[in-house]
């Protein structure tokens, strides 16, 4: 087996035994990198190889002297192009945004370099975390590492494809409606977005702050539980972090599940679900009852306008957090325009990709005078009846597993045109963003043609070690860890 | 509701985007077909259903009033497209009035 | 024709807090441009608002004063308009609940009362500068650039919106300088106009004159200083009477007032004014103000100067223009009650415990008067006529004295207060006089050596030899040695002519150098003369 085929655990395990340094594991990484980022495009910067060696060889070094390390030391870790990283740039894959470079690094990102780790560069992204399938990037689509003719998924589709295909053991990505979940399964990889106020978006680049996470991405279950553990927690500069004890996200395996109450939404394996997809699903459910879960059907009755409360309100907000971006202070600014305004204007209408400024669009109608009430607001009000589903399942079972989404990963270019089916794809993964609860996704197997489906189990807010515990379950007791796959090299277009 | 050109037009210059009569089209009827979309919400029954404006918010998070760090005026505009001396420069500003 | 019109205004002041509202950067002004901005101010990216506490407290202190009604819980909204030197695009302010709403201002217009609806209270951010700089060197275009700092975006402001109760220029001149007063009363600004801390936008409209309803109002903006919100005024008046006048109608306008061409010129273009897109801003909590926080607030909060010029005329038994007088601006009103406090421990008629420094600290709050409201109960041998008059002369000190030398010499109370002459110093020239240590031309004298020099008040008594000469002897050698010099005063005196006492005291006083205690001298005069 090759470094770079070692999920998180291994790797850790390796690097503490000594079996190999973290220079190894460094090094593993970046001859994956060259080797596969023609093909997938998952980077749109890596840091400078000999200052990812030296800070490795620190790593070993701290190791051998036997000091007390942090618990993702030597990891390498992607870290998504939204999220701030000072000297590293930070561009959210926009033109408006080209040549940026924050002053300031985000909390997470402080929080992953206590822990340790080190990041090799940053992930592409669907243009400001907007889109499900990352084509919608001024650095090129990201494909899928499992056949490159297809989506990645998004909006985290770099982290998801670098994560899947060795390039990095672990990923931050970030979810406002699914943009971690989706692409972790499309890519067969675990993908969390903890609850809403678990971590600082202290440096996450808003684009609904209301919904915004940031999320981590692994091989294995305990790789993402134990970035997520590192990143979490109260922060002074985030007045929406939540003060809530963080504890335990890993654990041993029991083989035992019993007593955990598992519900199953009707609309889980229904109409419009790819019939593999409801397969898979129900297999895995099969599993869990297997380890002694109770399993129960359930009915989510305002699920069906989910994604219509989702995408007024995520995107009301998004015209608002993307208004800075004009210009003057910092980013790329239009040249040739005379006057301030028509300068402002040609910055953002050139600078912007289509589905951004169809959002803000959106977004600006359902706040406008007139439409407040009929869009935004009724919006708002739709999301309380959701969470207040949530929360009368949640006094009924411990878990709600449903598929992460209704097919495996599509096509390139396959709703090019429809953007409305782009959105509907995001159907099982924005409740869990508009109620503020935690998420995961996780695989579950491959269809027929050879994709991996994934498998969202949703727990209550500040209830993750519940979601890892089915998670560590399922994954030990199903066997279902997906490898890395072979990636076809191909031509992109980008 | 059917969104007309002049709507999105008007949306447009609130949103400082502007777009080319093709592209307006085309515009007009994604987001018309997106407004026909989430008219559903009007189905679902609101009465005495408050909006979720505070649903994941904590009340009450304060800083204690201290200063802490600032950035250095060429950090500050370190990122600036333009800049004179420690000023940001804008261009084309007429003042108001 | 006279037209009835009515006037309200948005005043917003800079709150004095150590901080900016959302972020920690320094709340101070001048020093170089965007010296004073991290990420959250600067809206970068990512970057996320956190309330300061003290922002808020400072606001609550206004709508107490202003007895408004504390919103139990109010929250932030996003006001959404484009502009250089508002960094995210929009403003962090207050919009469907805020602060607080209701209160009035009490205000005195050339001796009539009037009060001043408040119609709410709440707290925001400000935004950037921007200067027009036409002649900057590789400008494009146009050839007009404006220069951005970001040194006053972020900071904390109170804005106070009043109903359009005021319906003449002289009671929105009034309305504007006791709600100032109050504001610098309350401590909660700066308050230096020329800086911006505070400024006025107002709304007119005129009242129709058959049905008595209200017109259009239009709005101005941009008032830095009471004279040009009176021009302003006056200007907007005239122009929507001539517009009326002509037959015409007022479009609703925000105008910008241009101080130095004295007039008011369109601002915004319509379709952006009429659409800020309120939200409720995703990235702040709501702010719930419960009883406890408000009587905290109550407590620690400097006395509003109504209520001040009240308590000195119960306290101290003042008159009621001493008192106005004294609590005109607060920093008159603290020098002068710590040093009635001082006078009244010189004199012995009062515990030490009366200066206790941390009452002293905290000046007129709530905390420091019930401190001295006890130390007055427990006060002993002091007559009821006493303490008045006692007052009546430290009140007369402190303004006409010191006042009259803070003018002279151009040094400002507060510093002169804070170095060379604190309170307890001149309580004891004050105490040197009531005593009769010293007579009236010699407390001057006094006065002024007490703020030349750091000697103590009774050293530099002996070293310039101030002390009054009582001793009935000595007067009486004075005296006859005066008498025998003018003959023919006493000649003249004698024949009925009283107004040479007078001459003849004052030879006295001369003779004696300044020092002798001019009552005893007359009464002496008399005695020896024969005079009743």
């Amino acid at each position: 087996m090759e470094l770079h085929e070692l999920t998180f655990s291994e790797a850790r395990r390796g690097l503490e035994e000594g079996t190999f340094s973290a220079r190894d594991l460094v090094e593993s990484a970046l001859g994956r990198i060259e080797g596969v980022e023609h093909s997938l495009n998952a980077f749109i910067r890596v840091r400078e190889r000999d200052d990812l060696l030296v800070e490795a060889g620190k790593t070993d070094a701290a190791r051998a002297r036997g000091e007390e390390l942090g618990p993702l030391a030597g990891i390498p870790v992607a870290v998504k192009d939204n999220i701030s990283t000072r000297g590293l740039g930070t561009t959210c894959a926009s033109r408006i945004l080209a040549g940026y470079d924050p002053p300031y690094d985000a909390t997470a990102v402080e929080r992953l370099r206590d822990a340790g780790a080190i990041t090799v560069g940053k992930t592409n992204l669907d243009e400001f975390a907007m889109g499900s399938s990352n084509e919608h990037s001024a650095y090129g689509a990201v494909r899928n590492p499992w056949d490159p003719g297809r989506v990645p998924g998004g909006s985290s589709g770099g982290s998801a494809a670098a994560v899947a295909a060795g390039e990095a053991v672990l990923a931050l990505g970030t979810d406002t409606g699914g943009s971690v979940r989706q692409p972790a399964g499309f890519c067969g990889i675990v993908g969390v977005k903890p609850s809403y106020g678990r971590v600082s978006r202290y440096g996450l680049v808003a684009f609904a702050s209301s919904f915004d996470q940031i999320g981590t991405m692994s091989r294995d279950v305990d790789g993402a539980a134990e970035l997520l553990a590192a990143i979490s927690g109260a922060d002074s500069r985030d007045a929406t972090t939540s003060e809530v004890d963080v504890p335990e996200y890993t654990g041993l395996v029991t083989g035992n599940l019993s007593g955990v109450r598992v519900g199953v939404p009707r609309e889980s394996t229904g109409e419009g679900v790819d019939p593999e997809v409801a397969e898979a699903v129900l297999a895995a459910v099969d599993v869990m009852r297997s380890l002694g879960a109770d399993v129960d059907e359930l009915k989510l009755e305002h699920s069906e306008h989910a994604v219509a409360s989702y995408y007024l309100v995520a995107n009301a907000e998004a015209s608002s957090n993307l208004a800075r971006y004009d210009g003057l202070s910092y980013g790329h600014r239009a040249q040739g325009a005379d006057g301030l305004d028509e300068i402002v204007v040609r910055t953002r209408s050139e600078d912007f990709g289509a589905e951004v400024k169809r959002r803000i669009m959106l977004g600006t109608y359902a706040l406008a005078s007139g439409y407040y009430d009929d869009y935004y607001l009724r919006a708002q009000r739709v999301r309380t009846l959701i969470a207040n589903d949530f929360a009368s399942a949640f006094e009924r079972f411990d878990v709600i597993v449903t598929p992460t989404s209704p097919t495996p990963a599509f096509r390139l270019r396959e709703h090019a045109d429809d953007p409305l089916a782009m959105y509907l794809s995001d159907v099982f993964t924005v409740p869990a963003n508009l109620a503020g609860i935690a998420a995961l996704s996780m695989p579950c197997g491959l269809s027929s043609t050879g994709l991996p489906v994934g498998l969202q189990i949703t727990a209550n807010r500040f209830m993750e070690p519940m979601m890892f515990r089915v998670a560590r379950e399922y994954e030990a007791a199903s066997g279902v860890r997906l490898r890395v796959p072979e990636v076809k090299r191909t031509e992109r277009d980008a | 509701m059917a969104a007309t050109t002049d709507d999105i037009r008007h949306i447009a210059a609130l949103a400082k985007l502007s777009f080319s009569d093709d592209e307006l089209e085309r515009l007009t009827n994604e987001m018309d077909a997106i407004l026909n979309y989430v008219a559903q919400l009007s189905g679902a029954k609101l009465d005495g259903v408050d909006p979720a404006f505070a649903l994941l918010r904590r009340d009450n998070v304060f800083r204690e009033d201290r200063v802490g760090e600032m950035l250095k005026p060429d950090d500050a505009l370190s990122n600036a497209p333009d800049r004179d001396e420690d000023f940001f420069r804008v261009p084309g500003f007429l003042p108001e009035g | 024709m006279m037209r009835d019109v009515a006037i309200g205004f948005e005043v917003h002041a800079q709150l004095a807090t150590v901080t900016k509202i959302f972020c920690a950067c320094a709340n101070e002004s001048g020093g170089a441009p965007n010296s004073r901005v991290c990420p959250v101010c600067l809206g970068l990216p990512g970057a996320l608002p956190v309330l300061n506490r003290e922002a808020v407290e400072l606001g609550i202190r206004v709508a107490l004063a202003l007895e408004s009604d504390i919103t139990a819980r109010s929250s932030f909204a996003r006001k959404n308009y484009f502009y250089p030197d508002l960094p995210k695009g929009y403003q962090i302010t207050q919009h469907r609940t805020t602060l607080a709403t209701g209160g009035h201002v009490d205000v005195d217009v050339q001796g009539t009362r009037k009060l001043v609806g408040i119609r709410d209270i709440h707290i925001e951010e400000d935004a950037g500068k921007t200067v027009h700089a036409p002649f900057s060197k590789n400008a494009r275009g146009s050839g007009s650039v404006g220069l951005v700092d970001m040194n006053r975006c972020g900071v904390p402001l109170v804005e106070i919106v009043s109903e359009p109760d005021i319906s003449s220029i002289e009671e929105a001149d009034a309305y504007l300088r006791k709600l100032y007063q109050i504001l610098i009363y309350l401590g909660v600004t700066a308050g230096e106009l020329h800086r911006g801390n505070v400024r006025f936008d107002t709304n007119v409209s005129i009242r129709n004159a058959v049905d008595g309803s209200l017109g259009t109002p239009c709005e101005i903006k941009n008032l830095n200083s009471f004279k040009s919100a009176g021009r302003a005024l006056l200007f907007e008046i005239e122009r929507q009477s001539r517009v009326l006048d002509a037959g015409g109608t007022i479009e609703h306008e925000t105008l910008l007032w241009d101080d130095r061409a004295e007039r008011a010129l369109p601002m915004r273009s319509k379709e952006e004014a009429s659409d800020y897109r309120y939200f409720p801003e995703p990235d702040l909590g709501d702010l719930v103000i419960g009883d406890d926080w408000i009587d905290f607030v109550r407590r620690f909060m400097p006395e509003p100067p109504d209520e001040h010029a009240l308590r000195f005329r119960n306290w101290y038994g003042l008159r009621d223009d001493t008192a106005r007088v004294l609590t005109a601006e607060p920093t008159v009103a603290i020098y002068f009650e710590d040093t009635l406090a001082n006078l009244l421990r010189v004199l012995g008629l009062a515990p030490d415990s009366i200066v206790n420094p941390a009452s002293r600290l905290l000046a007129i709050s709530v905390e420091a008067r019930e401190k001295m409201s006890v130390v007055f109960s427990e006060m002993e041998g002091i007559s009821p006529e006493r303490l008045p008059e006692l007052a009546e002369v430290t009140a007369n000190w402190v303004t006409v004295m010191v006042g009259a030398w803070v003018n002279e010499n151009g040094v400002d109370l507060k510093t002169l207060a804070l170095s060379c002459l604190p309170a307890a110093r001149l309580a004891e020239v004050i105490a040197a006089r009531v005593r009769g240590t010293v007579n009236e031309p010699a407390a001057k004298r006094l006065l002024v050596a007490a703020i030349d020099s750091s000697e103590p008040v009774d050293e530099l008594l002996e070293r310039l030899d101030l002390t009054q000469v009582t001793d009935a002897s000595t007067i009486e050698t004075l005296v006859t040695d005066v008498l025998l010099l003018h003959p023919a005063e006493v000649e003249r005196l004698r024949a009925g002519e009283e107004k040479l006492i007078r001459f003849l005291v004052g030879q006295v006083m001369k003779h004696s150098g300044g020092k002798a205690d001019p009552v005893l001298v007359g009464e002496t005069l008399a005695k020896l003369l024969g005079i009743e």
